[in-house]
């Protein structure tokens, strides 16, 4: 017989920036049973945008459910409204959509590595990974007009067009930025202290993760093929030279890894952008009241993200759905915990990248 | 009491926010904004902590908490509000699970605005609020110094004409002394 | 590990990477402060109804006239920049790039803009009903005038 114990790990916690409980029951170090509680995040946005905010001012409020992947939910929300009023952007419009977008994905993942290495007590790491994360800012900045929250995309095309001086600008910091990529894959492959930490840490086996239905670099890191940009068509990805990362350890370093290769991806396809864009208008103005159901799946940069959206011929809609990746992602966590080690809690949990405010909005 | 001044230590609560404005403050103890050079580091333990950083819309659930978390700081403390959904509820007033604001439930010293706010604008928040620290502590500091004079040259006096010194009574004596001294003069604020 | 220390060794001599404290600015083209011309605007409101936020309140007067007052909350905008491409006329509204300010205790957003939102709806139901009667005094006054026409044609026939 052991010793139980029960042990909170509260809504205030020096290792996550968000509100979540757990209530951990551990027999000797080792975790028996796992309580979740999440909704301290929830505000009321679904019934706000059915009853008070109009069909234009919805793609301003949408952002705003989640700070890491804003760009994300405002693409999936245009594009749903453009198959309702039955219009196409132009092809310059769906290209610049395209270069924010993946740039939003370099800094996201650059985020999420940064943390996990910090769990591991690498603070060396953190502070190189952070230095360069801050080039990819500078670049959106120069795009966009802000660092976090850009109010990019609009019922039509793109709000701001790319001038020849910011292309020359991204082209330099984007030259720098490669090379310290490439020195970053040599690191997480090779050193010695980090294989020792993550090598058969928290290892989701294929079964369940097809099973509970994960989503995202979960999926891909246990030997899942899924990915949504590669089944539909909403941006010309199939054309600029996507590819999809699989890895079968299914371990915390296998997350890391795919992580990592999808970065190198994106670069390859911002390259592509910035050589090929084609000429035209970048917005265009659209008529008509939204009628009927339509429905978008997208790629963000934790998972797939599910948008169902109704109207009625008027002003303000009649009902508005999402669905989170985060969301699809926690009873894998809750199987995860039981039988692991107790001082592993923190390590696992930020290597599912989790972005609770997404969750419950 | 000036090295007080030169290390805050920060206390840091996400009250429902989108994490944009968390990310800023975390970006401010990366290299390119770097805030440790000044002495402050982001501890989790709210009986060590200095300044209180709060961001977010407070949602009904996390109202509880956040008071819970403000009583626990030891005096003198500052509160930081940062971002336009702790100031005024930014995008989402008026919705039903929000309260409009973070000042309807703690007293709030600084207000920096923006969605999301930029570290540099953080960065002149804080310096306003140890500003505002400096004259909290010179108020409640007082008390020590004034009866530290007093105390000694009592104990002078009695020492000379050798009489024997209980110094717990005089302490004590002095300090009920000072501060119904305080409490019938009335403040002019 | 090797990797790690002549990466440290390198760093030892270059230039450092943060940027002074205090004092340096945003770059051009980013999306601040929103500045207001009296004399430009036509009073149309179409900024008030464009709003995602509701940070821009215009205040009625009591006589029905089209003299309204702008009401803008620098702690509650979002910096999205739509009401600037709402406006019909050029220069009304701008958008600069500079930072807003932070604000102490005395200055009480919170509480002041609460007061601003109930005088902005009860000024407008009181300008709408003087509004409406003058409408009904202008129609009473047309309907006076032609039915004096109309009389003063008959005298001269007759």
């Amino acid at each position: 017989m052991g010793n139980k114990m029960i042990v909170p790990f509260g809504s205030q916690h020096v290792a996550l920036p968000e509100p979540v409980r757990f209530v951990f029951e551990t027999e000797n170090e080792i975790i028996t049973n796992v309580e979740v509680d999440v909704g301290y995040v929830h505000r009321g946005i679904e019934k706000a945008c059915q009853t008070k905010i109009g069909y234009k001012q919805v793609a301003y409020v949408v952002p705003r459910i989640c700070g890491l992947c804003s760009i994300s939910h405002n693409m999936a929300y245009i594009i749903a409204i453009e198959k309702l009023l039955e219009f196409e952007a132009p092809k310059r419009a769906k290209y610049l959509r395209v270069l924010a977008h993946e740039l939003d994905r370099i800094h996201s993942h650059l985020f999420a590595m940064a943390h996990v290495a910090e769990a591991a007590g690498y603070e060396n790491l953190v502070m190189y990974l952070f230095r360069d994360r801050e080039l990819v800012m500078e670049c959106l900045e120069l795009l966009t007009g802000n660092r976090v929250q850009f109010d990019y995309g609009c019922i039509g095309g793109v709000n701001r067009d790319l001038t020849p001086e910011v292309e020359k600008e991204l082209r330099k910091k984007l030259k720098k930025l490669e090379e310290r990529l490439f020195w970053f894959r040599d690191v997480y492959l090779n050193d010695y202290t980090l294989n020792l930490r993550w090598k058969g840490v928290g290892v989701i086996p294929k079964e369940m993760a097809e099973k509970y239905n994960a989503a995202g670099p979960v999926a891909r890191g246990s030997g899942v093929r899924t990915d949504a940009r590669a089944e539909f068509d909403a941006l010309p990805y199939r054309e600029l030279g996507f590819e999809m990362v699989v890895y079968e350890d299914g371990d915390i370093w296998a997350r890391n890894m795919v992580r990592m290769d999808e970065l190198l991806i994106s670069m390859r396809m911002i390259w592509n952008v910035l050589d090929g864009l084609p000429e035209g208008n970048y917005k265009e103005n659209v008529k008509g009241m939204p009628k009927g159901e339509a429905v978008c799946r997208w790629e963000a940069p934790r998972g797939e993200l599910f948008y169902h959206v109704r109207g009625d011929g008027k002003q303000i809609l009649t009902r508005m759905r999402v669905k989170t990746p985060t969301f699809s992602n926690i009873p894998v966590l809750k199987e995860l915990f039981i039988g692991a080690n107790y001082a592993d809690v923190p390590a696992i949990i930020i290597s599912f990248d989790p972005c609770l405010s997404c969750t419950a909005r | 009491m000036s090295i007080r001044k030169k290390s805050p230590w920060i206390l840091h609560y996400n009250c429902g926010s989108c994490n944009g404005c968390d990310i800023e403050i975390l970006a401010c103890t990366g290299p390119k904004y770097d805030v440790e050079r000044f002495g402050i580091i982001n501890k989790g333990n709210p009986k060590q902590a200095d300044i209180l950083v709060v961001t977010g819309p407070v949602t009904k659930r996390t109202r509880a908490r956040l008071l819970r978390l403000y009583m626990q700081m030891p005096e003198p403390k500052v509160v930081v509000a940062v971002g336009a959904c702790a100031c005024t509820g930014g995008v989402f007033r008026h919705m039903y699970n929000v309260e409009n604001g973070v000042d309807r439930y703690i007293p709030v010293d600084v207000y920096v605005p923006g969605c999301a706010a930029r570290p540099e604008n953080i960065l002149k928040g804080i310096a306003l609020a140890l500003e505002i620290w400096e004259k909290k502590t010179k108020d409640t500091i007082e008390i020590p110094t004034v009866i530290k004079k007093e105390y000694e040259k009592i104990v002078a006096k009695m020492l000379m004409h050798g009489q024997v010194v209980d110094r717990r009574k005089i302490i004590y004596d002095l300090v009920s002394k000072y501060i119904q001294r305080k409490l019938e003069t009335p403040k002019c604020d | 590990m090797l990797k790690m220390f002549i990466e440290s060794l390198k760093n030892l001599f270059s230039e450092p990477a943060t940027l002074p404290g205090f004092g340096t600015e945003p770059p051009k083209g980013y999306r601040g402060l929103i500045v207001y011309n009296k004399e430009k605007c036509i009073f149309c409101t179409k900024c008030e109804l464009v709003c995602p936020a509701g940070a821009i309140r215009f205040i009625y007067p009591e006589d029905g006239s089209r003299n309204l007052e702008y009401k803008y909350n620098p702690y509650l905008c979002i910096y999205c920049g739509e009401c600037v491409r709402e406006c019909p006329k050029e220069g009304a509204l701008i958008q600069t790039d500079k930072m807003p300010e932070p604000a102490t205790k005395e200055d009480n957003p919170n509480e002041t803009w609460f007061e601003i939102e109930k005088l902005a709806e009860e000024s407008k139901k009181k300008w709408q009903l003087a509004l409406a009667k003058k409408r009904q005094e202008a129609l009473k006054k047309a309907q006076q005038a032609k039915q004096g026409k109309k009389e003063d044609n008959q005298d001269k026939k007759n």
